[in-house]
């Protein structure tokens, strides 16, 4: 295994930086509190490149980048970009639909949708939790009746990141409630659907620029040909993207952690207590000190995972263990911030307590650290 | 030891820990005896124990749900 990047890695990973800190870094404070999303961002981070990145030529405009490369990409783009909630949006559509689509759409859907994904045109989602379909996903009520020349699609989504603003949602419905998540099949159904509805954007915590809500479908019908793979194999694509989105998604998280860890460092060198910089009391350095083994024991685990993806090996247990352990690192490093910037970390203008609140959801979304436990155990044969 | 056999060996002993010992023709999947979890464990074996790449737009019940099921897929990847 080998970690090493090349120069041209390297010289990516800093272009994705500096486009990042001289682009999408505006008015954060009053687009977190009011929740705006900003197209504007989502726009110039398509003309950039991101969300083509891993795309064939043909439907992006560049070549695709493997996959420890985007890696890097995307852990750059969350040093350089202060918008958690853009970041999780962009690595949602990208990992959890375009690469889907690229996967096991035919030709005909992919040069229908992924250039106006790569483009910035579009928003995709990916469509799976329902009300009582959470942590149990595969118990989804979303029914596709068949019917002549397609499906029709009755039930609702719930939590669906970017929901509210999408063009097309990439959604997850059962054929056949009896067959379990055998029955689960993936549709890819456009906003304009008639019976195709969204509702209002969900206020939360954190992630506040990026929109969750539902989608409902009433007697909304889909053609055949928008049927993404065979019946009954939407339970196992599900699966394949969760091991890319934790992936990538963390991979970003952990490049806030390093810009956070830096500003952190930068704040006990220069805020004075008892005449001396309070990085030279030790309950604030140890602290410190835990930040740093976070984000490299964090980063060692992401590097592995990319590494077996890149070279198509299963990676169950091993994404199991990433998103556990990094998204409890981003929260305790979150709360290690605000505790050393004292009065001021718990100020919003300081821009520290968002990244906590931001990494919150971390422990929830896409799994959370309850199920991943469940998946290492059951790994080790328990 | 057949493609039946091993299979039979692989889950019964490794997936379900020695608790049932499963036919070529119990519904794996329909009755609940192996979870979402042990279906992935076992793609990754087959894969590995038969040298093949089962791509995620087969992982079907058409495909798994029964030992001879498995053993009718393996036998037409390697027509």
């Amino acid at each position: 295994m080998d970690f090493s990047w090349s120069d041209e890695q390297l010289a990516f990973k800093n272009r994705v930086i500096q486009f990042a800190q001289e682009n999408l870094n505006g008015d954060m404070v009053e687009r977190d509190y009011h929740g705006k999303f900003s197209w504007d961002n989502w726009k110039k981070c398509a003309d950039f490149g991101i969300q083509g990145m891993c795309m064939p030529a043909a439907y992006s405009g560049s070549p695709a980048l493997d996959i420890m490369t985007a890696v890097l990409a995307m852990e750059a783009l969350g040093y350089g970009c202060e918008d958690n909630g853009l970041t999780l949006g962009l690595n949602a559509q990208m990992w959890t639909v375009q690469i889907l689509l690229e996967q096991f759409g035919t030709e005909d859907q992919k040069q229908r949708y992924l250039p106006k994904l790569c483009n910035g045109e579009w928003i995709g989602v990916h469509a799976l939790s329902e009300p009582n379909a959470g942590s149990d996903v595969y118990s989804l009520k979303t029914h596709a009746k068949k019917c002549d020349g397609g499906y029709i699609l009755n039930g609702s989504k719930k939590f669906v990141t970017c929901a509210p603003i999408c063009d097309l949602a990439l959604v997850f419905a059962t054929i056949d409630p009896s067959l379990g998540k055998w029955g689960v099949t993936a549709f890819l159904v456009e906003r304009t659907a008639t019976g195709f509805s969204t509702g209002p954007v969900k206020d939360k915590m954190g992630l506040r620029t990026v929109p969750f809500g539902e989608i409902f479908f009433e007697d909304c019908f889909v053609p055949e040909e928008d049927r993404l793979g065979p019946e009954g194999a939407g339970f196992s694509f599900s699966h394949s993207s969760l091991e890319y989105d934790r992936c990538f998604n963390l991979a970003s998280e952990l490049g806030t952690m390093e810009r956070q860890l830096e500003k952190t460092v930068d704040y006990a060198k220069s805020r004075e207590q008892y005449g001396q910089p309070i990085g030279k009391f030790q309950s604030v350095s140890n602290r410190v000190a835990d930040m740093k083994l976070r984000l490299e024991t964090a980063r060692l685990l992401l590097y592995k995972v990319a590494w077996l993806k890149e070279k198509g090996q299963p990676a169950m247990l091993e994404a199991a263990l990433l998103k556990l352990y990094l998204s409890e690192c981003f929260v305790a490093s979150g709360l290690d911030a605000v505790r050393i910037h004292g009065g001021n970390g718990y100020l919003t203008e300081y821009e520290v307590e968002r990244d906590l609140r931001d990494a919150i959801g971390g422990v929830i979304y896409a799994g959370t650290s309850d199920i991943q436990r469940n998946i290492i155990a059951r790994s080790l044969g328990l | 030891m057949d493609n039946q056999e091993i299979l039979k060996q692989y889950i019964s002993q490794t997936l379900l820990n020695g608790r049932m010992q499963v036919e070529a023709d119990d519904d794996l999947l329909g009755e609940e005896i192996i979870d979402s979890m042990g279906v992935m464990q076992l793609v990754a074996f087959v894969e590995d124990r038969f040298s093949c790449d089962v791509p995620q737009s087969d992982i079907t019940i058409t495909n798994f749900r029964t030992i001879k099921a498995i053993d009718v897929y393996l036998a037409k990847r390697s027509l």
